[in-house]
């Protein structure tokens, strides 16, 4: 199956937007829990970047065993639902354990190095530096909505399930035409627990706010 | 060394060095625009785009694709490097005397973020443009043979390497001019290396470009100090010129040389400025010192004492209570601990203060010495280096009294010591009858909703306390206690040796603070940070 070059920029647009917002979104729950905002950011940049590279080796790996199509959903899936997890796995943590912290960030940095490749995969061949620019404008557009608007306008952890949305809805997007099955369910099951969030966002800014002391 | 070793270490070193001058601009950029999260996501995202738009752009860029080119691409980045600080300082500098009002401001105050990304995406189109130029070399070249995925993820551990590099992790805390040399010398290594791993392919007169920013490097060493103080002096004074001649750019010159030099100490955490004895700020003439922490004002040497007197004993005169266990979040300059050494009852003292730099100065600089009395050369109080949110939240101490001495809420990244959170683990450590201080303004100009007011009420009643009160004509400060009773002054029962200043402070200010709007909405948590805006 082909897909519209459009799509596959969009798509790659899309999913970059989302990692970038997790890893902001991180970055900032962290620094609320350990303190040291400058430290914060700039572990997690470098951590996100260097397991951005060990998911595009690792996508090196995978690329003749599956194909893209099929696992492009399968780990928007993953993303939605480690996205989805993660910041209250860092509220409920409650401890300094430094590997266990960054976890989340490790986790989202290497699904999101495996995406880039998987989708420069499933466009044509010329336009794959097309994709490339589109997946950097994302990011570059979550680094200028985080600060000005996401942060202060909706808060950090709703920021994080507009990403989880973003990423479900691609990948049900991408299987608008095969039949239900797990990755499928589980990503719409994922998409409704994250749009409950949403509209219950007081009710979960309240519970986070009391698990965290 | 071998040929494929040293050809990884070059990838490394490149990206490296990208990253690396990405922190360096936004931590230098923070000092304009006093917001942390902002200057980190927006520096980074330009970086980011600028180094995709370089790597996408490589192919149609450079006929080339050698190691001459990345040779000569390390050597002006290098170039670049040298330069990048003193360049920000002197447009800054210049522009805020010469032209400040006829620009916008672009170049001046937050707007000064996203102009001086140009340096940005310089730094990150030319590392752009370097990683498929390398791929080129690690795929053609028999020597140095490289798959892209193993050159992409070095690259990566280049960037992690230079991400921890910056959070001041294997370095303590340079000047950022020096900073800039470090990594331009960095920058040098990388090209040099291309040389010797690639020599018959460089033309031999373009080795000695290497001398270009060896020669910059010893010259900014040379000026740094000069440069430094010429920008801290026109920060701190925001001197305005109207005629742009040599002249008068002379004469500013000689101004600034004539004044004493702003102290600067740079910590893991903060940057402290001190200016000197009669100083000319924006808000007129110091008289002793005024001490800044990251280029916010702290305190000064005229109003030291009323701050510190009406924080320790308008509290327990207006509580009528002297507490027995104290603990001191902040406040490392040691003044608060000065005021508490003179009240008769106090049994201990716990002091938690983020930096240990800040005690350290509090201990042995002279200033501070003088007006603290060194007090921490008594060892009467307990001091932890930690960070004071942590502390809450773990201790199993309780206190009566709990005085509060943060920098203002400027930015996210301090809001949230004044969040719901915070104070609610504030309540698990507090004795019954217990209270607790902290300053922050309760006057305003703004109509902006929500006021600091607004927030501090909203968030401390949904913190579960009611009895909130403020006190302070000129010095204002929120007292929040468990007991019933509601707050005022005994005046009969100051302490004799209080001064003038202090007394004409003393004022209970419940009428303004009844004004503040109180609202769900406002409340200030960890998880949805509020805008507090000063004016």
């Amino acid at each position: 199956m082909t897909r519209s070059q459009t799509t596959v920029n969009l798509a790659s647009l899309i999913v970059a937007f989302a990692s970038m917002v997790y890893e902001l979104g991180l970055a900032q729950i962290l620094s609320a829990l350990l303190g040291g905002t400058s430290l914060r950011y700039a572990v997690t940049i470098g951590l996100f970047t260097a397991t951005l590279g060990i998911g595009a080796l690792t996508f090196d790996a995978l690329k003749d065993r599956y194909p893209s199509e099929v696992m492009f959903p399968f780990f928007q899936n993953l993303l939605a639902w480690v996205g989805l997890l993660s910041p209250f796995f860092l509220i409920e943590l409650k401890s300094e354990h430094w590997v266990l912290n960054h976890l989340p960030i490790i986790v989202i940095g290497f699904l999101s190095g495996i995406e880039l490749p998987l989708l420069m995969n499933i466009s044509s061949e010329k336009k794959r530096n097309l994709v490339l620019a589109y997946d950097y404008v994302g990011m570059f557009a979550a680094t200028l909505f985080f600060p000005l608007i996401l942060l202060p306008r909706v808060g950090v952890i709703s920021t994080v399930l507009v990403a989880t949305v973003l990423n479900a809805a691609i990948g049900l997007f991408f299987m608008k035409e095969q039949r239900f099955g797990f990755i499928k369910s589980a990503l719409l099951v994922v998409l409704l627990l994250s749009i409950l969030a949403l509209i219950n966002q007081e009710s979960v800014l309240r519970y986070a706010s009391q698990a965290f002391i | 060394m071998p040929h494929k070793l040293l050809f990884k270490t070059i990838v490394i070193l490149v990206s490296f060095c990208g990253i690396s001058y990405q922190f360096l601009i936004n931590r230098v950029l923070i000092q304009f625009s006093q917001n942390e999260i902002l200057n980190q996501s927006v520096t980074l995202g330009f970086y980011l785009l600028a180094m995709g738009i370089g790597a996408a752009a490589a192919d149609r860029v450079f006929k080339n694709k050698n190691a001459q080119t990345v040779y000569l691409l390390e050597i002006g980045i290098s170039i670049l490097g040298m330069v990048l600080v003193p360049l920000i300082y002197s447009l800054h500098i210049f522009i805020n005397i010469f032209i400040a009002n006829k620009t916008l401001g672009l170049f001046y105050g937050p707007q000064a973020v996203f102009t001086m990304q140009i340096f940005t995406v310089i730094v990150g189109l030319i590392t752009g443009f370097e990683l498929p130029l390398l791929m080129s070399i690690g795929q053609n070249s028999v020597r140095f043979k490289a798959s892209n995925a193993s050159i992409l993820a070095f690259s990566y551990f280049g960037s992690l390497a230079g991400a921890l590099y910056s959070a001041g992790i294997f370095l303590p805390s340079l000047d950022f001019l020096s900073q800039g040399v470090l990594i331009g010398l960095m920058t040098l290594l990388a090209a040099t290396l291309v040389a010797v791993m690639a020599i018959d392919q460089i033309k031999k007169i373009y080795c000695l470009l290497v001398l270009i920013p060896i020669a910059l490097s010893s010259f900014v060493i040379q000026v740094t100090p000069k440069l430094e103080q010429l920008f801290l002096k026109n920060y701190y004074m925001n001197m305005k010129v109207f005629e742009i001649s040599p002249n008068s750019f002379e004469t500013v010159l000689k101004f600034f040389s004539t004044v004493d030099d702003v102290e600067r100490y740079m910590t893991p955490y903060q940057v402290v400025d001190i200016t000197p004895r009669d100083f000319m700020t924006r808000s007129g003439k110091n008289s002793n010192f005024i001490f800044f922490l990251n280029n916010q004002v702290q305190f000064g040497g005229d109003e030291y004492l009323r701050y510190h007197e009406t924080m320790v004993h308008g509290a327990i005169n207006l509580t009528g209570k002297i507490p027995k266990n104290v603990l001191v979040l902040g406040g490392g300059d040691g003044l608060i601990l000065t005021e508490l050494r003179r009240v008769l009852g106090v049994e201990s003292i716990i002091q938690v203060e983020l930096d240990p730099h800040i005690i350290e100065l509090a201990t042995y600089h002279p200033i501070f010495k003088a007006i603290n009395q060194s007090v921490y050369q008594d060892g009467k109080a307990k001091v932890y280096y930690q960070d004071a949110f942590s502390y809450i939240r773990k201790t199993q101490e309780k206190f009566d009294a709990v005085f509060i001495d943060f920098p203002f809420p400027t930015s996210y990244d301090l809001s949230k010591l004044y969040s719901v959170e915070f104070y609610r683990s504030l309540r698990k450590v507090l004795n019954d009858d217990a209270y607790f201080v902290f300053d922050a303004p309760v006057f305003d100009k703004t109509e902006y909703r929500p006021k600091p007011k607004d927030i501090f009420a909203s968030t401390l009643r949904a913190s579960g306390f009611q009895n909130i009160s403020a006190f302070g004509l000129a010095e204002s400060f929120y007292i929040v206690s468990l007991g019933k009773k509601s707050l005022q002054f005994d005046y009969d029962r100051l302490p004799p040796w209080m001064s003038n200043q202090t007394i004409i402070n003393l004022a209970v200010l419940n009428e303004s603070l009844d004004e503040a709007e109180v609202s769900e909405a406002y409340v200030n948590s960890i998880f949805k940070p509020q805008k507090f805006v000063f004016k």
